[in-house]
């Protein structure tokens, strides 16, 4: 074998599994519905579709009700843009890896993600066909910061229960009616509690009609946020 | 006698750890029903909306849709429902903290809020004074040894 082919052969043999990865599950698209309740007994009713791209690492969020709005979500900022300029932006760190699209393509929603983070699993049980694992966070940030439980049944997680440093319950979500869409489970309803000052406040996400690695629409998976 | 207080310290301990496991299961549960119950109006708002495409909230209340009083957003907006929120909440006093001078340009770039931009600023000072004080014992440790 020549040298040059041979270099070829050893670069390609090298990027395989990257080649591999980049092919599979890199982007999602749905229509989505967030129905919340608010402190006040009022409510508030979102809907859209969202697009994210794990390879560009934005979120695109095309809101039709209740007035037409983008958010984008990048790495580090979160942008909101009326009529393609921007109306408010505000510093984000982690939304991204944490999304719940992010871990679903590299299937990491099981464990939301906590697996790959600075908690670590401090116990595991088995009720009522849930098997419960509690994550605690590092000892130089217990001071800020509570455990997270977590529940898992077939595989996929069911819930997620957020305490502060006091055991107080910040924040309770729950995963259902998953569908199998191209090979990634994707959980298709999502309840959230939260709890500002002692006040159950709740919001119900719907996801509809889900697609995987989409081809095409490479403008909206890739929305290009104005300069200033 | 002994062995009796064994048995019951035994059934206590027993019924404790029971309780314990029962209410970390009571967590992951709530009432789908009342849930269902509370929003059935914005249920049927939205399956309005799906059959009347491009309908807005100001069309809604133009029409002076029932529904539609429901609604409010003043509250908050749309990045406080799509779980937008930093999961460990990085807040403009740690971006200081952390990253000095950096981190108090970020945010005053990013957020151009002068609030955050002074927490940011608290931030880098409590860092500047905390490192100041670490070199000092170590440079003081250094040179006594």
């Amino acid at each position: 074998m020549k040298l040059q082919n041979r270099r070829l052969f050893f670069f390609c043999m090298i990027m395989l599994p990257v080649f591999l990865n980049g092919q599979h599950y890199f982007r999602v698209e749905a229509d989505f519905s967030i129905k919340a309740k608010n402190p006040d007994s009022s409510f508030q009713l979102y809907m859209g579709k969202v697009f994210f791209d794990k390879v560009q690492k934005k979120i695109c969020y095309k809101i039709s009700f209740p007035e037409p709005e983008v958010w984008v979500i990048t790495d580090t900022v979160i942008y909101s843009l009326k009529n393609d300029s921007i109306k408010s932006k505000k510093p984000a760190i982690g939304l991204i890896e944490t999304s719940i699209f992010n871990l679903s393509l590299h299937g990491n929603l099981k464990n939301y993600g906590l697996e790959n983070s600075t908690y670590t699993l401090a116990g595991t049980k088995m009720e009522d066909g849930l098997m419960i694992s509690t994550w605690e966070p590092p000892e130089k940030f217990q001071k800020l910061m509570g455990k997270i439980l977590l529940a898992n049944k077939n595989r996929n997680l069911q819930g997620i229960v957020i305490f502060n440093k006091d055991e107080r319950i910040l924040s309770k979500q729950f995963f259902n009616e998953y569908a199998n869409v191209e090979g990634i489970d994707f959980p298709m309803n999502i309840v959230q509690f939260n709890y500002p000052e002692g006040v159950e406040i709740f919001q119900v996400t719907t996801f509809k009609n889900l697609k995987i690695d989409e081809k095409g629409n490479d403008d909206t998976y890739n929305y290009p946020v104005p300069l200033d | 006698m002994r062995m009796k207080i064994i048995i019951n310290l035994l059934l206590v301990s027993l019924l404790i750890s029971t309780t314990c496991f029962a209410n970390d299961a009571d967590l992951f549960s709530y009432d789908e029903q009342k849930i269902e119950n509370e929003l059935s109006e914005i249920s049927q708002l939205e399956a309005f909306l799906l059959q009347n495409n491009g309908t807005t909230y100001s069309d809604l209340l133009m029409s002076e849709n029932e529904i539609a009083g429901a609604l409010s957003y003043s509250n908050s907006g749309f990045m406080n429902f799509a779980m937008l929120e930093p999961p460990l909440g990085i807040p403009s006093f740690l971006w200081g903290f952390c990253f000095g001078a950096v981190g108090m340009l970020v945010v005053y770039v990013v957020s151009e809020d002068r609030d955050e931009t002074m927490k940011a600023l608290w931030g880098c000072v409590a860092g500047t004074v905390l490192w100041g004080v670490i070199y000092f014992v170590a440079f003081a440790a250094a040179s006594s040894a």
